[in-house]
């Protein structure tokens, strides 16, 4: 059966890596392409602004050269598991039920069960590895881009680098390879592919995400923490850190509210409207840049359960009816 | 009738399957004998299909029972001793021949490797050439060679000769009874052409409308009714009326189909030992809808 499978996965499966090399390759030249220039321009190993060597001025014409890459190759990671679970996932049955051809292997001596087995692990595991080695590759290659990133705690860094985006390509296959045996139909299992997925990636990130890890509370005077943003590096929240909330108190240390839209331009400062409406201090909550593979590993298993989930599905419809 | 022992390659009791449509295959009890080439006969619909993918295990029974050599089918795949060739010989189209054989030997404990390409070799059917280029009878010839391949007991072939030039018609029935010759092997083979199963078939199933009317070895069927021929009445062919298969008039003669030595003691017919497209095509036409389906079987006991 695995020699049968591997026969008729081959091109979906070599056309996959290809694919997952092809991306790899740009984010490692990328990388190179970024130390050097670091290099030339002295701001080698700055991860942010700070009053030595990484200072504001050559940090922001490091960030402008290589801002267009940072926008785009998140986007083209983003976009990737879905496609693999589009083009490895959904033909992987819907094929079979749609030219009949699941009739001769299943007319053979082979259980529908190793049948299913069999074909998802050829066409799966090639792809999940594929995106675990292409996220791994992604957290080395970004590294030296955390500042024009602005890190990988928040979207879309952190969907596109580390464990989840192998995660995130095992549910897309997942959902493909049930979708197709419960329509029976590519198409169908394509377009259900992209929904799912979609729903199931901004579903996780906006209820589940926050709450994996506590986050760090930092407090500070309005002075402290008026530089939040500015990138003047003395800031309450770290720039690569993934913000939670903020907030305000009056002299006494009562918990007020802060208007931002009644600053006026004649404040000049954030810190001069912050003063005006009578607010002492602040503080923010934030999930700093040293959770992230805590973060990542929570994630991962959360959608590794999806995944099972749907797998299971497809596994349950199978030995339930046929043809 | 002869009574045999031998033990059945196909039985069903009581089988039913229902799609949401309705019912496929109801109340079907018959016993298929080893050692039969069987035509299994019915109108479009009747629920052929239905049979063979029960005996396969791609479907699962509604009700009753179907055994394939003694074996309930299961989750397992198809009893190895069974090879089923389907209606419209799906194989992967992007293999070539050769990978296709390649499939069989490794999908099948039992495959039979030089057996297999010598039948593709003998159809004349380039081992390079993909699937997907073949012609209707090439591809029907490959097909067969991964069912035999599995050296079976039990060969199901649903609609084989459907797309088939009669050169290839007749190559294809040759090559199965050529292995049936030589393994003595059970065939149980549909189709809607009568003409095709005749001189060939020794045991027939009708099915018509989801059920079975009739069972048996063809010399049994065809000793057990005749053909009455004989001039047109008013009062009608003035027979018993548990005995009339089919009563039909045609101008001033009518015909009608007898069963069970209803002809004894009538007279002024001619009589005639059917044929078996004549027996077969009386029992469709008396099972078509107008007229109330008659539940009739013939089993070897």
């Amino acid at each position: 059966m695995t020699w049968v499978a591997w026969r008729q996965q081959r091109p979906q499966v070599l056309a996959s890596l290809a694919v997952i090399a092809a991306v790899a390759g740009v984010v490692v030249f990328f990388r190179f392409d970024a130390m050097s220039y670091m290099r030339d321009n002295g701001i080698t190993g700055c991860l942010r602004v700070d009053e030595g060597r990484c200072e504001s001025a050559a940090m922001n014409a490091f960030s402008d050269e290589y801002t267009s890459y940072v926008s785009v190759i998140p986007l083209v990671l983003l976009c990737l598991p879905v496609l693999l679970g589009m083009f490895a996932g959904a033909p992987l049955f819907a094929r079979e039920f749609e030219h009949g051809t699941h009739i001769f292997t299943l007319t053979q001596s082979v259980g529908r069960t190793r049948w299913w087995a069999t074909k998802s692990t050829i066409a799966g595991v090639p792809v999940v590895v594929g995106t675990l080695v292409l996220g791994l590759v992604a957290t080395w290659g970004l590294r030296p881009l955390s500042y024009v990133a602005h890190g990988r705690m928040v979207t879309p860094g952190f969907e596109t680098q580390g464990l989840v985006l192998a995660a995130y390509t095992l549910v897309a296959f997942a959902v493909g390879a049930t979708a197709g045996l419960l329509a029976r139909n590519t198409v169908v299992a394509m377009a259900s592919t992209i929904g799912l997925y979609l729903v199931l990636l901004v579903g996780v990130s906006a209820l589940a995400r926050p709450h994996y890890l506590d986050p760090v509370e930092n407090r500070g005077t309005v002075a402290e923490g008026a530089a939040i943003g500015s990138q003047s590096g003395r800031s309450l929240v770290p720039d690569d850190a993934w913000r939670v909330d903020s907030s305000y108190f009056d002299p006494s240390g009562q918990k007020v509210s802060f208007d931002p839209s009644s600053c006026r331009s004649a404040d000049n400062s954030i810190e001069n409207c912050l003063t005006r409406q009578n607010i002492a201090s602040l503080s923010a909550r934030f999930h700093p840049d040293n959770q992230f593979w805590g973060f990542q590993l929570i994630e991962s298993v959360v959608f590794l359960v999806i995944a099972a989930a749907l797998l299971g599905t497809g596994v349950w419809a199978l030995l339930r009816r046929l043809l | 009738m002869t009574t045999t022992t031998r033990d059945a390659a196909l039985e069903a009791v009581g089988l039913g399957k229902r799609y949401r449509r309705g019912w496929a295959l109801r109340d079907c009890t018959f016993e298929l004998p080893t050692g039969r080439v069987s035509a299994l006969v019915g109108p479009n619909g009747a629920g052929k299909s239905t049979l063979m993918a029960l005996s396969t295990g791609l479907l699962r029974p509604t009700s009753g029972v179907i055994r394939v050599l003694g074996k309930e089918p299961g989750g397992g795949g198809t009893h190895q001793e069974l090879a089923f060739l389907a209606q419209d010989k799906p194989l992967y189209r992007r293999f070539t021949v050769d990978e296709v054989l390649r499939a069989g030997q490794a999908l099948n404990p039992g495959w039979d490797h030089a057996y297999a390409h010598r039948l593709v070799r003998e159809a004349g059917v380039n081992l390079d050439a993909r699937v997907g280029t073949l012609s209707g009878g090439q591809r029907t010839r490959v097909a067969l060679a991964v069912a035999l391949g599995r050296r079976p007991q039990l060969l199901m072939l649903d609609e084989p000769l459907a797309d088939l030039d009669p050169l290839a018609r007749e190559e294809v029935m040759q090559t199965v009874m050529a292995e049936v010759a030589e393994t003595g092997m059970t065939v149980l083979l549909s189709s809607h052409v009568l003409a095709d199963m005749e001189g060939v078939c020794d045991h027939l199933i009708l099915l018509a409308a989801g059920r079975v009317h009739l069972v048996g070895d063809v010399e049994d069927l065809i000793a057990d009714h005749r053909l009455m021929i004989g001039p047109r009445r008013p009062a009608g062919h003035g027979l018993r009326p548990e005995s009339v298969v089919e009563a039909r008039a045609t101008g001033r003669q009518e015909t009608v189909l007898v069963r069970d030595g209803g002809w004894h003691g009538a007279t002024g017919w001619e009589l005639h030992e059917p044929t078996l497209e004549e027996l077969a095509m009386a029992y469709l036409r008396s099972a078509s809808p107008q007229r109330p389906a008659r539940t009739r079987q013939e089993t070897v006991a």
